[in-house]
């Protein structure tokens, strides 16, 4: 999969989110390329993927920004749990700057799931399966 | 917007002293060339061969296209190997007098009574000082030029040199791997701790010289050592290669540490392999400053080997005019419980081009591991760049991979909030972009922060002090 995103108008506003759940054995990759050419724009990405057992999940994402592109915000996240063997994620956020007058930055995490939470939920009376669904659930919601 | 009044200082080390040598290969590089640097260095069949089959790898690889642009590199055009002079001198009165003044006005001489605890001195392709405490020489440190260190402890440094940075590895460490000269090898036994940094400073001269040195840092289980490097070269309108390669181990609960002050002038081409490999609970750190070069490209790496070993990468980079410094830092994690810190600082000025370019790898199996990456940018006018290109790969479910990366010009919010308590634009902006450098500064032993300060220095009309 691959999104292509251009900002080229003056205030022009755009946000990408999307949320992905990679099944055992699946593959997926996907890349997302925000390019700002005009001033005083926002343009924001937010990727969101479980990796199930057996998965794998790449995530590419660049931000580019060019000369004339004044007055820019440009935010990318990544956030990938990681659930159970085997499951792999890999992410490449990627920013090109070609101006001074800009605000902007990536985050990516690549993790397992909060042992605080499931904890939370586990004493709660849920089991351990149920408990990790929730929270899967909740995080792609 | 006012244009930025912060620049970089004059470049105060593009001196140079009359061409010494009392031996210099042909221009160009061929296999005679190779052949030549072994024989010359009477070295054995062994290392004889390691030489011609890297030099075939080198031929063989295409230029890596995946960075700054090196198409500019003329391998025709450079000298491989001068020899400035007959012997290594241990007292500086022992080495020949142009090549002593340039290091007196480096300050070296000055800088090794004060706060070293061994030096050595590369000019051109081979080490012309060399000094070590004697208190460490009874220790068992051992601190000696590489080709020396292959003549007296051959079978130590067979069991190293080459193993973590292969001669195939890549086009510039083959290159390096076939006319490689000089550089340092250390030793540090088991449990001893080396007080005093180690320091070797790197001087390229001649113009077209390409030089080629070879670090091997050996830290046996519980040792410490602080190594630290400098370099500079005289500014020509011709270009010059710097290719070395860096490998260091680093055994179970040891620490080493390794500081570089890369100050090259803008005619350098540097192109540097370094890795390390970290055993159980042992320590890594590199401190890296990148102030000078045409193009940089180095990404010190860290192999956790071993279980709870760890690894910080602390990167500056400055880069200004026609610099494309292209640096960054890898963290491989293999065993359980590793972790990894990257702390990378990048400014951009006068239409200079920084980029962070690292990989954080967690494999699986490495059960709990960590590692946290930190980029920050700052682009100082509207004319310059600044990149990021992580790489971030997690296998094992148990294992987290942090990533942050901000690029921007000095906030506008804090220059106003600085200039209404009556500070000037530029001391404002000086304030800020020391401020930015600091959590790296500060890890610098103190003479060369204060280089640091002064290299990236701000213009001030008044003092701040």
């Amino acid at each position: 999969m691959k999104y292509y995103q251009i900002l080229n108008q003056p205030h022009d506003i755009q946000t990408f989110t999307k949320n992905i759940l990679v099944k055992s054995g699946q593959t997926v990759n996907l890349e997302t390329i925000m390019e700002f050419t005009a001033p005083n724009t926002v343009g924001n990405t937010f990727i969101k993927a479980v990796v199930m057992p057996g998965g794998h999940l790449t995530l590419k994402g660049l931000i580019r920004i060019n000369q004339k592109s004044l007055n820019t915000q440009a935010f990318l996240k990544h956030s990938v749990l990681l659930i159970g063997d085997n499951s792999q994620a890999v992410s490449v956020p990627e920013l090109e700057i070609s101006n001074d007058q800009v605000q902007a930055s990536h985050a990516s995490s690549i993790g397992p799931v909060d042992s605080n939470q499931l904890f939370y939920l586990m004493s709660r009376g849920f089991s351990h399966k149920s408990a990790l669904d929730l929270i899967i659930k909740s995080f792609l919601a | 917007m006012a244009t930025t009044s912060y620049q970089k200082s004059p470049y105060e080390y593009g001196f140079s002293n009359p061409e010494v040598s009392v031996f210099k290969t042909q221009q160009g590089i061929s296999q005679d060339v190779v052949k030549t640097i072994s024989l010359l260095k009477h070295e054995d069949d062994k290392m004889f061969n390691f030489r011609l089959r890297a030099y075939q790898y080198f031929i063989d690889q295409p230029l890596p296209t995946w960075g700054p642009d090196l198409s500019g590199i003329n391998f025709a055009d450079i000298f491989y190997y001068l020899k400035p002079t007959d012997k290594e001198g241990h007292t500086w009165e022992e080495v020949p007098l142009e090549i002593k003044d340039t290091y007196d006005k480096l300050g070296i001489p000055q800088a090794e009574k004060e706060f070293l605890g061994g030096v050595k001195a590369q000019y051109e392709s081979e080490i012309i000082y060399g000094s070590l405490m004697k208190k460490l020489k009874k220790q068992g440190v051992i601190f000696c030029g590489m080709d020396e260190a292959l003549k007296k402890y051959p079978k130590l440094v067979w069991q190293y040199f080459g193993k973590i940075v292969p001669p195939d590895d890549n086009k510039f460490a083959s290159l390096n791997s076939a006319v490689w000269s000089g550089g340092s090898f250390i030793y540090i036994p088991k449990n001893v701790h080396v007080d005093l940094p180690l320091q070797t400073y790197f001087r390229i001269n001649s113009q077209k010289m390409g030089q080629f040195e070879r670090t091997l840092i050996v830290a046996d289980e519980g040792s410490f050592v602080h190594y630290i490097e400098g370099c500079t070269a005289p500014i020509y309108s011709t270009d010059s290669l710097h290719a070395a390669v860096v490998e260091v181990f680093v055994k179970a609960n040891a620490r080493v540490r390794y500081t570089t002050i890369q100050n090259w002038s803008t005619n350098v081409y540097n192109l540097v392999t370094k890795r390390a490999q970290v055993d159980a609970h042992g320590v890594m750190e590199w401190v890296d400053g990148n102030l000078g070069s045409k193009i940089t490209m180095k990404y010190p790496s860290n192999i956790l080997a071993g279980k709870g070993a760890h690894a910080e990468v602390l990167s500056i980079a400055v880069a200004s005019g026609i610099q494309h410094l292209d640096a960054g830092a890898k963290a491989i994690h293999l065993a359980p419980n590793t972790t990894s810190r990257i702390v990378s600082k990048s400014i951009s000025l006068h239409g200079g081009r920084s980029s962070y370019r690292g990989t954080v790898y967690i494999s699986q199996g490495a059960t709990n591991a960590r590692s946290k990456v930190v980029c920050d940018a700052l682009i100082l006018d509207k004319n310059s760049h600044s990149d990021t290109y992580p790489t971030n790969k997690n296998s094992e479910s148990s294992a987290f991979i942090e990533h942050e990366a901000t690029v921007s010009k000095i906030g506008e919010d804090q220059l106003f909030y600085l200039m209404s308590r009556g500070f000037s634009q530029t001391e404002a902006e000086a304030m800020i972009v020391n401020g930015f450098v600091e959590p790296i500064v500060k890890e610098l032993p103190l003479e060369y922060s204060l280089e640091l300060n002064r290299l990236i220095n701000l213009q001030m009309e008044g003092s701040i002090a």
